[in-house]
């Protein structure tokens, strides 16, 4: 009985993730181009939080290096911008982002703590003014045009982008890999002396969720006509998927889904309607849902709904 | 068992979510954010058209009225474009083909951030549909904006922004519904400033600039044209946007002596330099300065210390009747002289007011009608008697003048030519003794 309902239950769920594909796939077609404008934020900033969630959720080394990696990728689509194929630059991006994640985790993934959180925060400056010096003394000029591709062609290729970062954060949070990476969130020592090569899957996981950053950089990029390096690496990149991820919950990869969603439209909505009390209300809904939300929205929901189901069944 | 909970959590979640999303659609139904306010009409409407049905005209504009970029909102085109509405409609609109419509402005706060801004220009040209769109602030906010604005066949003129480097776009045909209306560099400052140098007979030049595209892009013309009037470029020095020491600078340049410093930078980089030339008694024959310098609180900071120092820009209450007159009524509205721009101000409204009469040319508030009518008609503002695009830029011509100096705390144009108010003066005085300036205060 108990395997029957866990069938069905989860036939549904594929079934409703099959039309929200569905449904997300086929919108362009039916929609305005301003919806398909805010979805495309929206899921920029999905796959910006699903990728921080992938490594530093079960890791806890909070990285703030997600505006280098997205920065990355809009350089590559600046730079290489009528040279190769849309397509291409997004997977150069991805390829990029991953090398110099790799290189940057091998080298500070040893550090811990408050420490590698400034670390990865530095990292963005830092990068943010090699691209500025290089730019300044080589090419004489602070910022680049990049070729513009249209709205729907922008969509679908972050729709694309956002469908893989989903696949491959589940795929991780899967396998055994995943539960090395938790195991050494929750004690690193006994996930190296149980035989979890510690580094190499930090390492490893941080480069892998810096490929989808780095791709969203370089389709987003696309949207710009023109960028800088403090377009490109603006440190709200960085801390807006935190928030995000914080907003939505982190126990389950539809939180951050959710968080990025909610941030962004109940956002959007509060500046166009109510400009004057726009930071008040989220400033006061940030911190309530620190003190009142620790694992989000989504944790939320689950335990009030706990709550409705255990004082159903309490009189049986 | 546990599958059960998730499963209901799920549901419950949804619809949690149904709520937190329709409950600010369903208050926010009450509140819009739009102003109102009219101007005057001309009597050169196209009246063979049929008028339009609406009742007003409603122009969106993404803005930033809060984040790094609110000063020029609340000082610089913000102003001019609350000031012209109010004159629009209290003259009774806009005329298009006999029929008067007032003008609705719906502004959204951008925050200073260009995703932002670039969603909320698209929201307002195709959720809100308003009838025409006008700029963010800065070149980069704006260069994204034109390509937002000409996918949507929206005009566009530029405000506080505007850079070579967008000419090679312009020049491809990419942008057609793009004006740029801010003068600057190439077209424009260098070679009048080149042109005063080389009459008032300066030999050698030191040139200080911030590594943004600003900087970048007026030191480089600065040496087309500088060294094309016989000046040479003896110091080229990039300086950070958070530079908190210009001494070690200041010096270099000193030992070179040069007759004239050119500081291409914004008002942080402008006012250090300042104080440290003051500081050191660092005298030259002529100090340029970059945004910020045409500013009148500017000249109240440093006081006597202004005399004789000049800025990109520029206009003056003394270029015409009608800028004077612009001048008292922007400070009456503004309720402070402090913070007029002898830069931007003047070609803010002119731009307005030349807007408005290619509406009314137009007789139609069709985007392509009106753009023509722009790319090809020449209309009288408060800047120009004649005032006109010449491939989508102000023609100079149009300006009321490129290089301003403070004259008694007076802002002048010292252009060579006829836009000139009053004669430079060369070289400038010394820097006033400590007592007498009150710089850094």
């Amino acid at each position: 009985m108990k395997t029957i309902r866990m069938t069905r239950n989860r036939g549904i769920t594929l079934g409703l993730l099959l039309i929200a594909f569905l449904i997300l796939a086929f919108l362009p077609q039916v929609t305005s181009g301003y919806v398909i404008t805010l979805l495309i934020d929206i899921l920029k900033f999905a796959i910006l939080t699903v990728a921080w969630v992938v490594f530093s959720g079960p890791s806890g080394y909070m990285s703030l290096a997600t505006a280098a990696f997205y920065g990355l990728g809009f350089y590559i689509a600046a730079v290489f911008s009528g040279t190769f194929p849309f397509p291409v630059l997004v997977i150069m991006a991805g390829a990029v982002a991953f090398v110099v994640a790799l290189g940057v985790g091998a080298l500070t993934l040893r550090l811990r703590g408050v420490y590698f959180a400034i670390f990865t925060f530095a990292l963005v400056l830092l990068v943010q003014n090699v691209v500025l010096e290089i730019e300044r003394v080589v090419t004489e000029t602070r910022g680049r045009f990049v070729d513009t591709v249209s709205t729907e062609g922008v969509y679908y290729a972050i729709f694309i982008v956002f469908v893989l970062t989903m696949l491959t954060a589940v795929l991780i949070r899967r396998s055994r890999y995943g539960l090395a990476l938790q195991s050494i969130g929750e004690y690193e020592e006994a996930a190296a002396h149980s035989g979890i090569n510690v580094v190499r899957t930090k390492v490893l996981t941080f480069a892998v969720s810096a490929i989808f950053m780095g791709m969203a950089g370089a389709v987003i990029a696309t949207r710009r006509t023109y960028i800088d390096p403090y377009i490109a690496f603006n440190l709200n990149t960085s801390f807006l998927p935190v928030l995000m991820a914080m907003f939505g919950g982190m126990t389950n990869l539809a939180g951050p889904v959710i968080g990025a969603a909610l941030f962004t439209y109940i956002g959007e909505i509060l500046l166009t309607r109510f400009p004057d009390l726009y930071m008040l209300i989220f400033g006061v809904v940030l911190i309530l849902a620190i003190l009142f939300m620790p694992n989000g929205v989504l944790g939320l929901a689950q335990r009030v709904w706990r709550k409705i189901r255990g004082g159903r069944r309490a009189p049986a | 068992m546990r599958q059960r909970i998730r499963w209901g959590s799920l549901v419950f979640t949804f619809l949690l979510l149904v709520a937190l999303v329709s409950l600010p659609i369903m208050v926010g139904c009450a509140g819009d954010d739009a102003t109102t306010t009219t101007a005057g009409g001309t009597e050169t409407s196209d009246t063979s058209m049929a008028p339009p049905e609406q009742d007003k005209i409603i122009i969106g504009a993404a803005r930033p009225v809060s984040g790094v970029n609110s000063f020029f909102e609340e000082n610089a085109f913000g102003p001019a474009y609350k000031l012209w509405v109010q004159d629009v409609n209290a003259a009774g609109g806009i005329n298009v083909a006999g029929k008067m419509l007032p003008v609705e402005m719906k502004v959204y706060d951008d925050q200073s951030d260009l995703d932002t801004s670039m969603r909320l220009l698209t929201k307002l040209m195709e959720e809100d549909k308003v009838d025409f769109v006008f700029p963010p602030t800065s070149t980069a906010f704006l260069f994204a904006a034109a390509g937002v604005a000409n996918a949507h066949n929206y005009i566009l003129m530029s405000a506080e922004g505007g850079a070579t480097t967008l000419e090679k776009e312009m020049e491809k045909g990419d942008l057609p519904y793009y004006f740029q209306a801010l003068s600057y560099s190439n077209h424009d400052q260098m070679p009048a400033f080149a042109e005063i140098l080389n009459e008032a007979g300066a030999k050698t030049a030191a040139v200080v600039y911030l590594d943004d595209l600003h900087g970048i892009e007026y030191q480089a013309q600065a040496a087309v044209f500088l060294s094309g009037a016989g000046v040479e470029i003896v110091s080229n020095v990039a300086i950070p946007g958070d530079i908190k020491d210009m001494s070690s600078i200041i010096k270099q340049i000193q030992e070179r002596n040069p007759d004239v410093v050119a500081f291409f930078a914004y008002p942080p980089q402008n006012i250090l330099a300042m104080q440290t030339m003051i500081q050191l008694n660092y005298n030259p024959k002529a100090v340029l300065l970059g945004p910020g310098g045409s500013f009148q609180f500017f000249a109240n900071i440093f006081g006597p210390a202004m005399e004789g120092v000049m800025f990109e820009g520029a206009w003056s209450v003394n270029s015409s009747p009608e800028a004077k007159a612009y001048y008292d009524k922007l400070a009456d509205f503004m309720g402070t002289t402090d913070n007029i721009d002898f830069w931007g101000a003047i070609i803010y409204r002119a731009e307005l007011e030349f807007f408005q009469q290619a509406i009314e040319k137009a007789g139609t508030l069709d985007q392509d009608k009106i753009a023509e009518v722009m790319r090809t008609e020449h209309f009288p503002t408060v800047m120009s008697p004649d005032t006109f695009f010449t491939n989508g830029i102000f023609d100079v011509s149009s300006y009321s003048g490129q290089i301003g100096q403070w004259q008694n705390g007076v802002a002048e144009v010292i252009d060579v030519g006829d836009k000139r108010t009053a004669a430079p003066i060369y070289p400038k005085p010394s820097w006033p003794a400590p007592t007498e300036t009150t710089a850094g205060q």
